[in-house]
């Protein structure tokens, strides 16, 4: 079911990049709020809205709002997502990254 | 306070419990680098000048609100000892998280002590923490503890009478009341703050409502999420300062090892150096030391010396008179020992030995994310790399460590893919030493099958891969003694429970021989084998001894003739039926914890009959296609 979900998205997040982009110019903070799937690596920002998917355990383990965030690298077909967070490493899944907002500079 | 009646080791996973309770408690348990070492909890007695409690190691949980069935045995553990001491042990070096889960055992009313543990590499990173007022913050003992040397655990032991069960109110108070250090760190202090925090308002939240709230949390003593995390904020700024530091080269391999464009040539390298140098090792102790000791020495001189050659005794015990090594003998004195000393203790002694390394290091868990999105095609999720790992030591501890994968359809894949597709250590080691040249093919093969059956059980079982998030522990220099420590713990398992099922195996072998059973099989299987795979009848013993160990049975194919390719094929058989007794006893035992024995059994040896006749019917295929069968 998760599996099938994700591929979902990943095609309407393909389809529809217009909408996409118009949800992610919101301002947000003193910055631009994007997914963390879309920061490349290398990029920060700061954790605007961790989504509902997994968002206990990622409270527990430190990424929660407020907090400095840095994608460390991004892995291919879907892979996961790694990010520093506070004193942490953590890697995170494709659908938990989409569902997360992070506020940018740019 | 009082003088406790129970010790629970309680924290995140990977921060040192296991290494603080075998200095606690002089025990010897694993200690490994990632998460999730520690599936079950360990218990033992903490010996005291007025006698002694028990103590007990719980698995890591990061809430308690548990999400794998590791977990879960953790927050029971902590309802059903209502008046247990805890000791919190914290990771100095993400001190954060580890205080939120501090505070929340506090909201249960609990007696507790924090240990400030891994302060040797907190004070290397940089992190400065004011002991004495964190633990006047929070009401409790605070004790720096360097587990892996021991250091702060007498002071520990000393004030584990002291450990308090403050009310989070007052520690709410006590904060409020002091101010922020130096002024300049701002985290509100909300904490008196009566409305929600703002990432509870998000509307995602109305339709989670439950999914943040404990089963505690309407108890007076209780806080929500948000303003646990809020509290926590707050004392970090009052005791806690960073320093920058460079980061370290380990710092640095670590994250080389974990991007993709370094990290998969990393793998690749590491993967292949491993079974090089596992080939290389165990193959130089075998053919080196063990093979002339057997075969010009051992066997000659049981052979002649043994009385009663001819009788039953002496085939049991002896085996062929006129054999010239001790493969081909098959008594249990002579390939029985052979086997067991000779061929598999320097396999899984080099084997165990590279496995200690690889947990040590903080590498399984870069491996994990590597290979995350390959294993999600299959239903599972890269955490399932740590049991398969595991596996190639032994299927058992392979079995065992599923335990941390989150979904009963991941545990029961995994399970029944490992026991199935996965040769232990044992197998491999006389492996090496009867067909070296072919080992890794078969290694490949059955590899391919893990992926191929794999896809095919996903789409038959139930259920979902849920989207995990992994730690990723920084990568630690292992240690010789903790290495050495592991190895002795599973050598000795080894020795004492494998080395006499191997003889028994070869004795039982030989019974049924004298008895005409194994002739009688083979005669009644001698179509299917034959006809289907393309193996003699002969080759039912090894199938016998499969039952009981793997690595007898591969020994066992050595004594009949055979096509190169059909000794290929046998082995690739052996490996893929029936689990060995010992793998068959892990899986009932946690089938029977998730999801029920006979779904689980049911379902492994479907997948197992499947295995066996679908792949090694392809091998036959493949070898006709190729003109060598
Ligand atoms: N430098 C340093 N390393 C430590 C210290 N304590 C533990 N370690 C290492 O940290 C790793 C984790 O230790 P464990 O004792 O297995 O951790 P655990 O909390 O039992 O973990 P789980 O069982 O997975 O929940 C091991 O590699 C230990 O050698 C410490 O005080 N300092
Ligand atoms: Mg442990």
């Amino acid at each position: 079911m998760t599996d099938h979900h994700t591929s979902q998205s990943d095609e309407s997040a393909a389809g529809t990049g217009r909408r996409k982009r118009k949800r992610c110019r919101r301002r947000c903070g003193d910055g631009v709020c994007k997914r963390l799937v879309d920061l490349d690596a290398g990029e920060t920002g700061t954790v605007e809205r961790v989504g509902r998917r997994g968002r206990r355990r990622l409270r527990s383990m430190g990424v929660r709002r407020g907090k400095e965030i840095k994608v460390c690298s991004k892995h291919p077909f879907g892979g996961p997502v790694v990010v520093d967070v506070g004193q942490s490493t953590v890697s995170l899944s494709r659908a938990h990254a989409r569902d997360l907002e992070v506020a940018t500079e740019g | 306070m009082s003088v406790p009646s129970r010790v629970l080791l309680m924290r995140h996973p990977n921060v040192g419990k296991s290494a603080l309770f075998n200095r606690l408690a002089g025990t010897s348990i694993t200690e490994s680098n990632y998460p999730g070492t520690t599936v079950d909890y360990t218990e033992s007695e903490l010996v005291r000048s007025d006698g002694s409690v028990p103590i007990v190691d719980v698995p890591g949980t990061f809430s308690l609100s548990p999400s794998d069935r590791a977990e879960a045995v953790a927050v029971e553990m902590l309802e059903d000892s209502p008046a247990a001491t805890v000791v919190c042990v914290l990771d100095a070096t993400q001190i954060e998280r580890g205080l939120n889960l501090a505070v929340e055992i506090l909201e249960r009313d609990r007696d507790v002590i924090v240990a400030l543990n891994m302060f040797d590499e907190a004070r290397r990173e940089g992190v400065d923490i004011d002991v004495d007022r964190l633990s006047e913050l929070l009401g409790v003992p605070v004790v720096p503890t360097i587990a892996v040397d021991g250091t702060g655990i007498d002071a520990l032991q000393a004030r584990l009478d002291d450990a308090r069960n403050p009310s989070v109110q007052r520690i709410l108070e006590r904060v409020a009341d002091e101010g922020p250090d130096g002024g300049e760190s701002e985290p509100s202090i909300a904490v008196a703050d009566p409305s929600p925090p703002v990432d509870e308002r998000t509307p995602a939240d109305g339709e989670t409502g439950g999914d943040d709230r404990t089963p505690d949390e309407d108890g007076e003593n209780a806080l929500g999420t948000g303003q646990r995390w809020n509290l926590v904020d707050a004392i970090v700024a009052r005791t806690v300062s960073y320093r920058e530091t460079d980061a370290s080269l380990s710092d640095q391999i670590g994250r080389l090892a974990v991007s993709p464009r370094t990290g998969i040539p990393f793998a690749v390298a590491v993967l292949y150096g491993v079974w090089t140098v596992f080939s290389a090792v165990a193959g130089f102790f075998t053919d080196g030391y063990f093979v002339p000791l057997f075969d010009d020495y051992w066997l000659p001189w049981l052979q002649s010396a043994f009385p009663m050659e001819g009788s039953w005794l002496y085939f049991l015990v002896v085996g062929d008179p006129t054999a010239t090594n001790s493969f081909e003998a098959f008594g249990v004195l002579t390939s029985g020992l052979f086997v067991a000393i000779g061929v598999v203790l320097p396999a899984i002694l080099t084997l165990y030995a590279i496995l200690a390394v690889l947990e040590d290091s903080g590498y399984m868990a870069r491996l994990a994310v590597l290979l995350d999105a390959a294993f999600r095609r299959i239903g599972l999720d890269g955490f399932a790399i740590v049991p398969m790992v595991l596996s190639f030591g032994c299927n058992v501890p392979g079995v065992a460590a599923t335990r941390s994968l989150e979904t009963e359809k991941q545990r029961f894949l995994t399970m029944t893919l490992l026991s199935v597709f996965i040769p232990c250590g044992a197998q491999l080691g006389v492996m090496l030493s009867l067909i070296p040249q072919y080992t890794g093919y078969i290694l490949l093969y059955l590899l391919a099958g893990f992926f191929v059956f794999g896809a095919v059980l996903n789409r038959l079982v139930p259920g979902s891969a849920p989207d995990i998030v992994i730690d990723i522990p920084p990568m630690r220099q292992p240690r010789v003694a903790n290495v050495t420590t592991k190895l002795s713990v599973r050598v000795r398992g080894f020795v004492t429970t494998a080395i006499p099922f191997v003889l028994l195996g070869v004795a039982v072998v030989n019974v049924l021989y004298l008895g005409g059973a194994v002739e009688w099989l083979a005669n009644t299987f001698r179509p299917v084998l034959s006809g289907w795979f393309g193996v003699p009848g002969e080759t039912v013993p090894a199938l016998i001894a499969g039952f009981m160990r793997k690595d007898l049975a591969v020994a066992q194919l050595s004594a009949v003739s055979m096509t190169p390719f059909q000794t290929i094929t046998s082995v690739v058989m052996v490996s893929l039926y029936f689990p060995c007794v010992a793998t068959f006893a892990m899986l009932i035992k946690e089938g029977r914890e998730s999801g029920g024995v006979l779904k689980v059994l049911g379902g492994a040896l479907a997948t197992l009959l499947a295995a066996l006749f679908v792949w090694g019917g392809l091998l036959r295929l493949i070898g006709i296609a190729l003109g060598v069968a």
